[in-house]
């Protein structure tokens, strides 16, 4: 029975990435109908920057990661102003094409810069872990998933009650209805691709901790960051809640089928975990497209 | 208007491209038109290849190594005036980017300008390329241990096989608290990790070890549920076959799920920056020892070779940091400088006299950076050194590694049947 | 009497016409001749480089007909190549190697046929994905794939993959020692022949279909689907054909892949994401809704890295060896190869062929042509 439950925590902590990582496909996906494959690589810079700011500059922790949230928004919105701005109009596997150039673009820059460092970022919370009677789990790891739930929170809160807020979530609905109530898409769609880079350095910033799958700082993290995709076509493409829970419930599922695959399905070969969460995903995108908490999807002729 | 000229632009550079594409392979072909049995000697310079991770994640292998290889060659440019003391040395470098398809077309590409190859890295790599190697009888220096490339005609190995490493580490634990302890594995899913199981296999018997389970991972996997299983297993001991790109996440996974047994890791689990690390550097110095090459201590001076490697390496490459990839690569170059020597002297460095060369050679020496290493009379009298140093972490150490004691092979070493 | 041209057609029979223009016939036999002349002339490297540009060209012209004529993006080619790969390397490694040991015809038929009969498995629960969710669909696909040929080790080799010495015999012609009208040629020239070949068969085959009345069904689908299934136009038929065609082409690719590379390892960065967007990076470069789009933008992004580094060590940042700071040459491809994908889709949509297009109607029409577009 112990081992559900620590299988259980570990999962959690790695669904916790997986949502960290979602949000930020959720928040340009929602604003835009786009999905952001580049968000994958925003987030392995947003932790070379972290790091940078610890380890070359010398900041205290949080400073660091404040400076570095300031560095994501301004990178969104440069993104978005010079290259996503131009895709207007265009069909979409074209858009999203132009975004997995930014992915691509984003490998190069980060091992020429940084090389391989090997190592993780300094957090306050090291590697400590918490025992709760047989079960453990890293504190960074329980920082992981109260970050998601905070950030959850605080957009559940801006899109209900700021201005800027309900003005993205008309430019979801229906961009050409927005603009004729004043509102300035450019702007809202611009700071969406603010609030994603914010996401992604606080989502880089924990797995280059060592959180979840613990592999630490490297390129590595963009191979991981991809993964939240089942997470969020599970949880809704354009729902914030849904990309904590599709992440929460693909990380703990994960980590299950990985301890208990030799009992309960013993004819899968072995592996199987890794590539659940995509199985998963292609079965929703049959069976419910629009995930557990997305809008459905409405077309008019 | 901003899209316009980015058109313009765009129209003029391809066809520039285009021009530059057209008359390209016209220059490559001004190349091409040397004989068809180049050697890449061209009676003044010898030209090596090397094939290794120069981008990825396996570059940190990689660089290291290549880098030593440089060093050693730029000390014999440089002080002894070549191969012969006429002949200097120039490496080609081609990224393999840890890929075998890659590193055929980057193979291809070079095989005519070179004699042979320094540096071949990668277990997977270095089978793709063999059977290519045998048809131009061409020949290299894997930088892999695995103990299949031991009686290889087309290859030049060094060092003690993953092994040999695997059963001198094993045989050090039972004698310094491990006896009749509980070992398990933890083996990456692929032909290195299979290396290190079958010394595990080999040790199991010889050493009559208590197993538990053996756990494998995909590199970049989650590791809790292995870790777990091994956990639950209440293994007093880990035969760790990983290595540094997998490192971090072991670690922390073993800490994190309060998993703390002996890890008996290899050569190429190691990086020197993680005993800087202060999150993982309690757990390495408490729980972690490494049985790998003796050069790996840099610094000790009680290896002859070991002054002068570093005397050469501030001269030559001095914002070079300890790295124990760097002195392997330096080692590599060693053992291929004695090949080469024999092929000048018998006047042939054709790919058929490096082979001839390599079985006159003898045995291959390297002052104490790597064991002795037997070539005999033709690659199937080959023996590689069966003695590795067991390290334990030491953060003041230039790579975080201090030896236990001098190199030692085991007695289970020493008998283990190299195939072939 | 006005020559025919391209431009101005006055029937239907001039409409339909493979090569219209004299001109196009001209360009038709300079291509054949180059095509005869230049493995003589190329040394193993360049051959080589240019054969696997023509084997990314067969799948790429699968691909254009799925996405750039039906309208279905699709980041799952990478399956598909690894599926006719393995066949290839399964059913055709000798019996020694743990293969079948079947002659190339055989093994290829089966390829196409199995990558016909999974494009069609795919194409039907495919019919309700729309854009952005049929991409991430055909995403999850290739993780699927490379867990499957991860886990057949008796077929794939598994984890360590598998050598696969492979000879191709076709009407008493071996490929891999070409003797010809006196000539012996190595296996590179060989091939050059062989997969040039088949390119062009392929490309006869796609503009076949796309000039007649298939190819109307696929690019109405592409304009407004709901439109074109008013008018008559079985969506089903046809998005799941556009599905089947596009993938038994691509496993064709991937057969011969799989002969030319003779080792291979089942892995994310050989046969993963970076494979599928490879094709979709070349007929967006080369050109969507083209036939020689695709063909182009092969040979542009398969010489690109060779090109890189014949050139790039001249500059001045770029570091040629493991020690030199500055970036790296490998580095450098891939940049300059998500800069070309960016550029291409912010800049020239229709890619390639647009530009030519372009500038070939600037000249058509000088000195009349229109600023501005």
């Amino acid at each position: 029975m112990t081992k559900f439950f620590q299988l259980v925590a570990s999962g959690a902590a790695l669904g916790a990435v997986y949502a960290l990582v979602g949000l930020g496909f959720v928040v340009i996906y929602r604003a835009t109908g786009v999905i952001n494959l580049a968000q994958a690589g925003m987030v392995a810079l947003g932790a070379f920057l972290v790091y940078n700011a610890t380890a070359t500059w010398d900041l205290p922790f949080w400073l660091a990661v404040i400076v570095s949230m300031g560095l994501g928004a301004l990178l969104g919105i440069v993104l978005e102003r010079l290259i996503l701005r131009r895709m207007v109009g265009r069909p979409v596997y074209a858009v999203i094409l132009v975004t997995v150039g930014i992915l691509l673009l984003i490998e190069p820059i980060v091992t020429t810069i940084w090389k391989n460092p090997g190592t993780n970022i300094e957090t306050p919370w090291g590697l400590e872990k918490v025992t709760i009677g047989d079960v453990n789990i890293l504190q960074v790891d329980i920082a992981t998933i109260l970050l998601a739930a905070a950030v959850l929170g605080v957009f559940f809160a801006f899109f209900r009650y700021t201005k800027y807020g309900v003005a993205m979530r008309a430019t979801a609905v229906d961009q050409e209805a927005a603009l004729a109530q004043g509102i300035n898409v450019r702007r809202i769609v611009a700071l969406s691709w603010a609030i994603a880079g914010v996401v992604a350095v606080l989502a880089g910033t924990m797995l280059g901790a060592g959180a979840g799958p613990g592999t630490g700082l490297g390129i590595g993290i963009t191979v991981i960051s991809l993964k939240a995709l089942p997470a969020v076509v599970l949880g809704g493409l354009d729902s914030p809640a849904g990309a904590v829970v599709g992440g929460l419930i693909i990380g703990i599922l994960e980590v299950l089928t990985a301890g208990y695959q030799s009992d309960v399905l013993p004819f899968l070969p072995g592996g199987f975990a890794a590539v659940m969460p995509w199985v998963v995903m292609l079965i929703v995108l049959v069976v419910r497209p629009y995930g557990l908490f997305g809008t459905r999807d409405v077309r008019r002729v | 208007m901003y899209r316009r000229g980015l058109r313009a632009f765009l129209t003029l550079a391809v066809a520039a491209g285009l021009v530059v594409g057209v008359t390209a392979p016209a220059v490559a072909r001004v190349h091409a038109k040397a004989p068809p049995s180049t050697d890449g000697f061209d009676g003044k310079t010898i030209k090596l290849g090397v094939i290794t991770p120069l981008t990825g994640t396996v570059s940190l292998i990689g660089t290291p190594l290549t880098a030593g290889n440089q060093l050693w060659w730029d000390y014999v440019n440089k002080e002894l005036g070549g191969v012969g003391g006429k002949y200097k040395v120039e490496l080609v470098e081609e990224d393999s980017q840890y890929q075998p398809a890659t590193a055929i077309q980057a193979y291809d590409k070079i095989k005519g300008d070179v004699v042979d190859f320094q540096q071949i890295l990668g277990t997977q790599v270095t089978k793709a390329l063999l059977p290519k190697m045998q048809v131009d009888q061409s020949a290299g220096g894997p930088a892999t241990l695995d103990s299949t490339w031991v009686k290889n005609p087309n290859l030049f190995p060094i060092g003690a096989p993953y092994q040999i490493e695997a059963i001198n580490g094993l045989d050090y634990y039972t004698k310094n608290g491990g006896k009749g302890k509980k070992v398990c594995a933890l083996a990456q899913d692929d032909e290195f990790g299979q290396a290190g199981l079958d010394g595990f296999a080999y040790a199991k018997k010889a050493l009559k070890l208590k197993t538990g389970p053996t756990e494998r991972f995909k590199t970049g996997e989650d590791l809790t549920a292995q870790i777990q299983s091994l956990s639950d297993a209440k293994c007093d001991a880990v035969l760790t076959v990983a290595t540094a790109v997998d490192a971090t996440a072991i670690v922390t996974k073993s800490i994190a799920l309060n998993f703390s047994p002996q890890m008996i890791a290899l050569g190429v689990f190691w990086l020197p920056v993680f005993a800087q690390s202060p999150n993982l550097q309690q757990f390495l110095v408490d729980h972690v020892i490494v049985s790998t090459q003796p050069g790996a201590a840099w610094g000790d001076s009680s290896i002859p070779g070991m002054s002068a490697f570093l005397k050469q390496q501030q001269q030559y490459a001095p914002s070079q940091k300890p790295d124990p990839y760097f002195a392997f690569g330096y080692v590599q170059g060693q053992a291929l400088y004695q090949i080469l020597q024999k092929a000048v002297k018998n006047g042939d460095l054709s790919h058929e006299g490096i082979l001839k060369a390599s079985n006159q050679v003898g045995t291959l020496k390297f002052d104490g950076l790597s064991g002795d290493y037997k070539y005999g009379k033709s690659a199937a009298d080959r023996n590689p050194p069966r003695a590795t140093t067991v390290f334990k972490v030491d953060p003041t150490q230039p790579i975080g590694l201090a030896p236990v004691g001098p190199p030692a092979a085991s007695k289970a070493a020493t008998t283990y049947p190299i195939p072939g | 009497m006005a020559r025919a041209s391209r431009r101005l057609v006055r029937n239907y029979g001039h409409d339909l016409r493979l090569v219209g223009t004299r001109r196009g016939r001209l360009f038709l036999v300079v291509l054949l001749a180059l095509y005869l002349w230049l493995p003589f002339q190329l040394d193993d490297f360049w051959a080589s480089v240019l054969t696997l540009a023509g084997i990314t060209a067969i799948g790429a012209l699968g691909l254009n007909l799925l996405t750039g004529y039906t309208g279905q993006p699709s980041l799952g080619t990478a399956a598909f190549i690894g599926l006719g790969a393995f066949t290839a390397s399964y059913c055709g490694r000798p019996e020694d190697y743990g293969g079948l040991g079947w002659s190339f015809p055989a093994y290829l038929g089966v390829a196409i046929l199995l990558g016909a009969g999974v494009g069609y498995l795919v194409g039907v629960p495919a019919l309700r994905l729309r854009g952005n969710y049929l991409i991430i669909a055909t995403l999850g696909l290739v993780f699927v794939a490379i867990y499957i040929w991860r886990s057949w080790e008796e077929v794939t080799g598994g984890n360590a993959g598998v050598p696969m010495p492979i000879d191709v015999k076709i009407f008493g012609l071996n490929f891999t020692n070409l003797e010809v009208f006196g000539e012996t040629f190595g296996r590179n020239q060989g091939f050059f022949y062989l997969v040039w070949a088949v390119v062009a068969l392929v490309a006869l085959l796609c503009k076949n279909l796309v000039r007649s009345r298939p190819g109307r069904a696929f690019q109405a689908v592409r304009d407004r689907d709901v439109a074109a299934e008013v008018v008559g136009v079985s969506l089903f038929r046809t998005k799941v054909g556009a599905f089947v065609l596009s993938s038994a082409i691509a496993t064709a690719g991937g057969v011969f892949y799989g002969i030319w590379i003779q080792y291979l390892v089942p892995e994310d960065s050989s046969l993963g994401l970076n494979l599928s967007i490879s094709y979709l990076a070349i007929i967006i470069v080369g050109g969507v809704g083209t036939i020689y789009g695709p063909i182009i933008g092969a040979l542009l992004i398969g010489s690109m890295p060779a090109l890189i580094d014949e050139f790039a060590g001249q500059l001045p940042f770029v570091s040629s060896s493991a020690t030199d700071s500055g970036i790296s040459k490998p580095a450098l491809q891939t940049l300059l190869y998500a800069i070309l994908i960016i550029v291409f889709l912010v800049a020239e949509p229709n890619g390639l062929a647009g530009m030519w297009r372009r500038v070939r109607d600037y000249f058509a029409t000088w000195p009349l042509a229109k600023r501005g577009s």
